[in-house]
This record gives structure tokens, sequence and C-alpha cells, in this order.
């Protein structure tokens, strides 16, 4: 899907040259809309206001500009989030749709604070100023050590969507859907992959067709 | 002029070759002297797309199943050499992770100098080393590779 398209190749240059784990997220966010049929187009960086969004999906002749931002493992301040935003909505076009993803730095996680209390103020008081986007989606990294060789690894949405904005979306769903996304179960093409070519019992040979 | 452009080729090809000779002095670790180094060097070069070779061969004469015909055979060769791993899946499967994002974007995720995403560290109060290195180059992987091969999703016959 996404081979096939200029988003792949994009994909990959960024993942060589820049940095890695703001990279991964915009990868990430690629992935979430492209499990929903969206279709991925990436480009290189244009530099240009409102003209500079990571990537742009598109489904059924509607696009959604998605602008991806992942904060910096710093010591958690109240203004960061809402100064992200404010400076990532000036990327994006006025008149079409727009998502920003917004990746939590691990450190805050460990905090204790009521997240999706402060988070859900956050984007009230941005949504409040702003028609310009749809949706701003959270995105946690879990990693709860179990026993000293255990290990859940998990990857968390928290989607909070605009109540009026200028352009609405047809169908938001994939914003709600698998948003708990446990990443210890192995059910994924990857792991097919690796058990079609290295099965579980067969050491010599690969499995031949009748 | 073609005796010119002739030699500035040639004047090319030897700064290649001197760049290669040069990255393979400093890329042997073994202690083995350059000669033997080089020779093994290439050596696993050509037996590595021999095999390869073979394997497209004989998926196209239908000798081998593929599931997975949007998947590179180069990739599939890399696996099949993890296969001492084969009762170990935990591993198996990291070291896969690391060949197909390697694969995909040039990059070795075990390097020292790593980007802080990919970086070991030990659970704190122990020097065991946490296991989010293999979660995270696992997930960048699956995420890399279900984007480059999904279109071969509804041919999967079942592992």
């Amino acid at each position: 899907m996404l081979r096939g398209s200029d988003g792949f190749a994009e994909f990959c240059r960024r993942l060589r040259q820049r940095n890695l784990r703001a990279t991964f997220y915009e990868v990430f966010a690629a992935r979430i809309l492209s499990e929903a049929q969206y279709k991925i187009h990436a480009q290189p960086e244009t530099y240009t206001k409102g003209q500079d969004y990571d990537f742009c999906a598109l489904k059924d002749g509607q696009q959604i500009n998605i602008e991806v931002t992942t904060l910096a493992e710093k010591q958690f301040s109240s203004k960061t989030i809402p100064n992200s935003l404010h400076k990532k909505q000036k990327q994006l076009p006025k008149d079409l749709p727009a998502i920003i993803f917004v990746g939590l730095p691990t450190q805050w996680i460990a905090e204790p604070q009521d997240w999706d209390t402060y988070l859900m103020q956050v984007s009230h008081d941005f949504f409040r100023g702003s028609q310009r986007i749809n949706a701003v989606v959270f995105i946690e990294e879990r990693f709860l050590q179990i026993g000293i060789f255990g290990s859940i690894f998990l990857m968390i949405q928290k989607p909070y969507v605009h109540p009026q904005p200028r352009t609405k979306i047809e169908d938001m769903s994939f914003l709600t859907m698998n948003s708990i996304q446990i990443r210890l179960v192995r059910d994924s093409e990857f792991f097919r992959w690796i058990d079609h070519v290295v099965p579980k019992t067969e050491t010599a040979n690969e499995p031949r067709t009748k | 002029m073609v005796f010119r452009a002739l030699k500035r080729r040639l004047g090319s090809l030897r700064h290649k070759y001197r760049a290669s000779i040069s990255n393979l002095r400093r890329s042997n670790h073994t202690g083995l002297p350059l000669v033997t180094f080089i020779f093994f060097t290439w050596l696993n070069y050509a037996v590595l797309y021999t095999q390869i070779a073979y394997l497209k061969i004989k998926i196209i004469t239908g000798l081998v199943a593929d599931p997975f015909p949007n998947v590179p055979v180069f990739l599939r060769i890399i696996v099949r050499r993890f296969r001492r791993y084969a009762n170990q899946r935990d591993i198996l499967y990291i070291r896969s992770a690391m060949a197909v994002a390697a694969y995909y974007i040039n990059r070795h995720t075990l390097l020292g100098s790593q980007d802080s995403y990919l970086q070991i560290k030990a659970i704190p109060g122990t020097t065991i080393a946490d296991a989010t290195y293999g979660h995270r180059i696992s997930l960048i992987a699956e995420t890399l590779f279900c984007f480059a091969v999904v279109t071969g999703l509804q041919n999967f016959v079942g592992a």
C-alpha cells in the first residue's frame, strides 16, 4: 500500500536521516491511518507556513493533513503542550481538515498526575482558540516491567476531538478504535512472515509446496 | 575527448576502490590479515548472492512457497540465517527486526553511538538490560514491514 505510493520511500529517508523517535512517531501515525484504509502521501519538507505538514491521508476524496510532534524528554512543564500545539497548527492549511499527533515523553508518564484530566483540559483550551484542527491525539509509550525478565509494551492513543471544527471529517471512528494496542501479542504479518521463514519445529528446511 | 572521459572514469573507479579498501580496513576488527579479510568478505557476498539467485529460481519454478511476494528475497535469506534461534523465538524476532530495520532504513540499530530512542539501558538497581530496545525495534520493523508488504496480505496461506 504505502510502498507503492510516494510515502514509503519518504518515510524511509526520514528514518535514515532524522531523529529516530520523532520520525518513528510519524510512521506510527501513518500506520494508524493506513489501517483505516487511508492512502498516505508524504513529501519532503517545504518550510512554507501553512503547507509544511508531515503527510496527508486520502480516503473517499477527502484529504486529512497530519502533523506529528514528539515532545523532548525533559522535565514536565504545563506550557510545553499548549506551546507545541499552537506552533504546529501554523504549519497546517486553514481550509482542510487536520489532526495533530503528540508523542508524550516517557518520563512524564511516570510522574504522579491525572494525565487524562490534564490532557483533556489542554486540548479543550486549544480547541477554544482554533477551529483549524479536528482532533489532537496523544500517544503514550508504556513499558511495564514484570519481575526481572518479563515486560509489557503498550502504545496508547488518547484522541480528543474538536466539537465544532471548520471542516468536518466524515468518519473519525479510526481514532477511537484500537486505542490501546498491546504489542506483546505477536499477531501481525511481520511475525507470521518470520514464522513462515523459520518455522518453530523445522529448523533445517523451509516448508515446500505439495 | 573519449580518451579524457575514459581517464576520468578510471580515476573515479580507482577512487571508489581505494575508499572501499579503506572501509574494509577500518571494519576489520577480526585481526585477520587484510587480504584474508577481503577474501572472506567477498566470499560471503558471493555465497549470499548465489543463495538469493537459487531461492529466486525455486520460487519461480514453484518449488518453494512464497506467500509474501512483496518481501525481498534478500531479507528472506538473511532471516533464514537466524534459524539456529528457531527455538528461541524472542531472539529470532529481535534479530529479524534488526535486519528488517537495517534493510529499509540502512541503520545499524546496535551501534554504540545510537539514537537515544534505541539505547539499551539497565533496569534501575540491576545490571540486567531492560527490554525496551527489543520492543521498540520490533515495533519499528513491524511497522515498516506492514507498510512494505501489506498488498500481499490476501495471498497469505498460513504459517
